[in-house]
């Protein structure tokens, strides 16, 4: 018993000692002011109808729930939110994932040298600024460009006639390049002798991926969804350098939304009630990825 | 505790303090530094333009006032991050510059938001306003916003038709070309497209990439052309979105671009939209083009050069849709400078305006941004004049039937984006309706600015 309590307090258990807040303040300090205080300010001022010139913009008032009541009949605003889930889904879910993996897949079983040189081929437009990408497939869909050329079409501006696909396939061209890092790792970091018992016992090459393989990866998988989700629901260069959101409405994603309403029609408070949408639908996609995580491989 | 103490320092800066009154802390022995913020990428041809302008001033002002100091204060970018980014300034009166150059358009709103003083103490005295009296009245009523004066114009844009002789020659229209309806002018361009020149018959501005600016020089001239000129009602408050004068600017869009006459949607949809005529003139690509005055001074500089534009282009007032009076119509925009109500010098800054509205900085400013000068004593001089005749004086000539844009109008940039977007539409599909069109401006007012903000003429 005297022996225990000389041991101090009990190590097998949480403890917090408040002398450790002080060392904790300034990181704490720093958080709350540069994180926690600016979101939740942005938070109020998403119900608010501040401007950012004009009457309003001095003189703005708490609005309660009016922006969220003008958000649901506003026809751009769901407009915008189907466009940004086509994006997030169709450039980065799907088209990222699947071809970040099978490039990731052909690499790995290709000689070196050739793995060496379509890998760095790929990261090159990863590395290119988004400006640069942007002016490059804004040229190669235009009326008389690349594009038209190898489908025989001078006469067609594919920013035009199919602007959605074009600013994806952009998209999925810049950003490739990531998910086939994060698998590249993922596959040689895989443990070999589970590998090589499951070619030893006959199993074929499908079933390797779809039962060992893919299964192991699994971890890698939900992480690279979380980030390229997180990363494309905020994109705004790219399609903003492209196409300006339209023409019309057609490629306004919630960020250009965002952005059209808070600084070319001056609507503050709206534009920040959209951005928390946003958030929303982020904090939605990630939820599920981390749900999915979870579950037993 | 401590980081309740930062929040609420911050609170307090955001907030921005009222007590800061101007007019209780006059300093105003013609002492001190102010801050004039402008754009340096925007106003001028070329970069380079700009800096040697400001600078002048910047001399100029210095030797005049030996115990002040200017400090310049120049941003990039668009007129619309210009606007911005010093939004932003005037949220806190010490980071607030004293004097602002800014579109024209943009005066209203400033003044809404109580930024700015009242210059009329200075425009009523002919000793401290000597150019006030050579401004036509348009021009002074373009600032003054419940019957006072917020800023002065520092020069003006307005539209005309440019177009090609020989290509119009070519195509059996004598010159000089007087149009007297839009008739006349589809009536030129099909005459260009069916001669068989591999040219663009007629540049008709669509779409939004060029955001407002695009608007202004582009499809707003027509709407102020048509037989109802009225984008926003004064005396109901409301926006038009739908009126037989729409109704024919769609019509004409819809001529244009159904037959082939207008340009292509990748220049018509570039973001450098508004520059793409002057290349495609010069380049002799293009036969008509509804343009602004600074296409002119573009030729004169040295990267869209073209020595002989006088000869081989011409330039008339844009007819109304029927002929109707007045005859000719098109939009007026401009910049401005106004003197911020936060200013701890406001003598001093009134002194800024004075040399800047000088005739020598005016005729300097007028030719190197391809501006009409808001002084009638400049516009009619000879360093104007012959900077890039014949152009200049056709322009100056518009002037009286130009008009501004509502554009003080909280609901203004969503017009633009909704005009902007219904002609795209009609330039992307021609079989688009010009109902559909009108549906596309209607629909984009009422959900910006409210279904009882709208109305039909």
């Amino acid at each position: 018993m005297a022996v225990a309590a000389g041991l101090g307090p009990r190590l097998d258990r949480e403890r917090f000692q408040w002398s450790s807040l002080v060392m904790l303040s300034p990181a704490l300090v720093l958080l709350g002011v540069l994180f926690v205080f600016p979101v939740l300010y942005a938070c109020y001022l998403g119900f608010t109808n501040l401007a950012l010139v004009g009457s309003r913009s001095r003189a703005y008032d708490f609005t309660g729930l009016d922006n969220i009541t003008r958000m649901l009949g506003d026809y751009v605003f769901i407009k915008s939110s189907w466009l940004t889930i086509i994006f997030v889904v169709g450039s980065a879910i799907i088209g990222q994932t699947v071809l970040g993996m099978a490039l990731a897949i052909l690499l790995r079983n290709a000689l070196v040298s050739v793995s060496a040189v379509i890998g760095s081929i790929v990261i090159v437009a990863w590395v290119l600024p988004e400006i640069t990408v942007a002016l490059v497939w804004y040229a190669f869909s235009q009326a008389g460009g690349t594009l038209s050329i190898l489908l025989r079409q001078t006469d067609t501006n594919f920013l035009v006639a199919v602007p959605m696909l074009i600013v994806s396939l952009a998209n999925l061209w810049r950003n490739v390049a990531f998910s086939m890092l994060v698998f590249s790792a993922g596959l040689r970091n895989l443990p070999t002798e589970v590998l090589e018992a499951a070619e030893v016992e006959g199993a074929s090459v499908w079933r390797r991926y779809r039962l060992v393989i893919f299964p192991l990866l699994k971890p890698t998988i939900v992480t690279n969804l979380l980030l390229v989700t997180i990363l494309n629901l905020s994109e705004f260069t790219l399609i903003y350098a492209m196409t300006q959101g339209g023409p019309g409405i057609e490629t306004m994603t919630l960020p250009l939304y965002v952005y059209q309403e808070a600084f070319v029609f001056h609507q503050l408070g709206y534009g920040t009630a959209i951005s928390l949408v946003l958030v929303l639908i982020g904090a939605v996609f990630s939820l599920l990825f981390v749900r999915a995580s979870r579950s037993q491989v | 505790m401590l980081l309740t103490f930062v929040s609420t320092a911050m609170l307090a800066a955001c907030g921005g303090s009222s007590s800061n009154n101007p007019s209780t802390n006059l300093n105003d022995d013609m002492k001190g530094t102010i801050t004039v913020a402008y754009s340096t990428t925007y106003v001028f041809d070329s970069d380079d333009q700009s800096v040697i302008w400001w600078d002048k001033v910047k001399k100029e002002f210095e030797q005049q006032y030996p115990n002040a100091k200017l400090n310049l204060q120049g941003f990039n970018g668009t007129d619309v991050d210009l606007v911005n980014k010093v939004a932003l300034e005037y949220k806190n009166p010490s980071t607030t510059p004293d004097v602002f150059m800014l579109p024209t358009g943009y005066v209203g709103q400033w003044v809404a938001s109580d930024y700015l003083l009242p210059l009329d103490s200075f425009v009523s005295d002919s000793s401290k306003a000597p150019f006030w009296g050579s401004f036509p009245k348009v021009i002074q009523d373009e600032s003054k916003i419940d019957g006072k004066v917020f800023a002065v114009n520092t020069g003006e844009n307005n539209s005309a038709i440019y177009y090609n002789n020989a290509m119009l020659q070519k195509a059996g229209i004598s010159v000089p070309w007087q149009p007297k309806n839009w008739d006349d002018l589809l009536k030129a361009a099909r005459a260009v497209k069916s001669s068989g020149q591999s040219v663009v018959a007629f540049w008709a501005p669509a779409g939004t990439s060029a955001g407002a600016g695009g608007v202004l020089q582009g499809s707003a001239n027509m709407v102020y052309a048509s037989s109802t000129p009225t984008i926003y009602d004064y005396n109901k408050k409301k926006w038009v979105v739908d009126s037989p004068g729409l109704r024919e600017v769609m019509q004409f869009y819809k001529s244009v671009y159904s037959e082939h006459l207008g340009g292509s949607t990748s220049d018509l949809f570039s973001p450098k939209a508004v520059g793409r005529p002057v290349v495609l003139l010069k380049d002799h690509q293009m036969a008509i083009a509804i343009g602004s005055n600074w296409f002119a001074d573009a030729w004169t500089e040295q990267n869209r050069h073209w020595a002989t534009a006088a000869q081989e282009a011409s330039a008339v007032p844009i007819p109304t849709s029927k002929g109707q009076a007045p005859g000719t119509a098109s939009t007026l925009g401009g910049w401005a400078v106004a003197v911020s109500k936060a200013t701890k010098h406001p003598q001093l800054s009134w002194g800024l305006l004075k040399i800047i509205e000088s005739d020598d900085n005016q005729v300097f400013i007028a030719n190197r941004a391809g501006f009409v000068p808001p002084s009638q004593t400049v516009a009619k001089s000879s360093g104007f004049l012959d900077f890039a005749p014949p152009f200049n004086k056709a322009f100056g000539d518009a002037l009286p039937n130009s008009k501004p844009m509502p554009s003080e109008q909280e609901g203004y940039p969503a017009w633009v984006q909704g005009i902007g977007q219904a002609t795209g539409q009609i330039a992307t599909n021609p079989n688009t309706s010009v109902d559909q069109a009108i549906k596309i401006l209607s629909d984009t007012m009422s959900n910006q600015v409210g279904a009882d903000k709208v109305e039909k003429l």
